[in-house]
């Protein structure tokens, strides 16, 4: 995610002009996977989003803990998920396999740093400015001449 | 006569050299006071220095965390939520005419 994310999805996602596919990168290994599978448990009690966002918010914290996967649970019981719902989903692993095919295929094609972006196929390596975003967007939005 | 006299002479100059010499040793030397008062801002600053040296060890040897990339943004619960055919999430219409893939990573 970027920084200017909620900016985009207030001019265009909202509009119904774009829309923002996530594909997760596991680049830090099996952290990563575990921030990344419990967005996928979040996702069953509706709370993907939610949980992104708050993943990210707490970043650095969750990047220090000892038990990341309680911290994790924790996450998930701050924005009002069952815990013990989102715990079980944690213990089954079953979104790992999906994700490290994803990571796969982003690494076959490419991408292995985060974050790149893609715009109907116009790649975007590293954090970009939102002026940047716009730029691309509006052009992709243009009437052909 | 002048002989004794002489010898008069000679023991009171011995005796007051003596008493002069002995004065002399019961003065406190200083130098070694001053010798000493000097030296000690030099071990001052010797254990001042370790101390620094060490701080610096410690402040690089910390681990960091990944710079922080990305700030968190709720999408409006407004915002239509869906998973494409390949699992991936998906923010906005999908039909919306530009597609941003966000390839990033929670850490």
């Amino acid at each position: 995610m970027l920084e200017v994310e909620p900016q985009l999805i207030t001019q265009y996602v909202t509009t119904g002009q774009m829309q923002i596919v996530v594909r997760p990168l596991l680049q830090y290994g099996p952290d990563s996977l575990l921030a990344a599978h419990a967005a996928e448990c979040a996702h069953e009690q509706n709370g993907f989003i939610a949980m992104r966002s708050a993943i990210y918010d707490v970043q650095g914290t969750l990047y220090k803990a000892d038990d990341l996967q309680a911290a994790l649970a924790d996450v998930a019981q701050s924005i009002a998920l069952d815990r013990t719902a989102f715990s079980a989903c944690m213990a089954s692993e079953r979104y790992n396999q999906a994700l490290y095919q994803g990571y796969t295929r982003a690494t076959n094609s490419g991408i292995v740093a985060r974050p790149v972006f893609e715009l109907n196929g116009q790649r975007l390596i590293g954090s970009q400015p939102l002026e940047t975003f716009t730029r691309v967007i509006d052009a992709l939005l243009a009437p052909a001449p | 006569m002048h002989r004794s006299i002489s010898i008069t002479l000679l023991v009171s100059l011995s005796l007051l050299v003596s008493g002069c010499a002995s004065a002399t040793s019961d003065t406190p030397a200083p130098s070694p006071t001053v010798a000493a008062s000097t030296s000690t801002p030099t071990t001052v600053a010797v254990s001042i220095s370790t101390p620094t040296t060490e701080a610096i060890s410690i402040g690089t040897s910390t681990p960091t965390a990944p710079a922080p990339t990305n700030v968190a943004s709720a999408a409006p619960e407004s915002v239509p939520m869906s998973v494409d055919a390949d699992g991936y999430h998906v923010i906005g219409d999908p039909a919306a005419p530009v597609v941003m893939t966000d390839y990033s990573d929670y850490f």
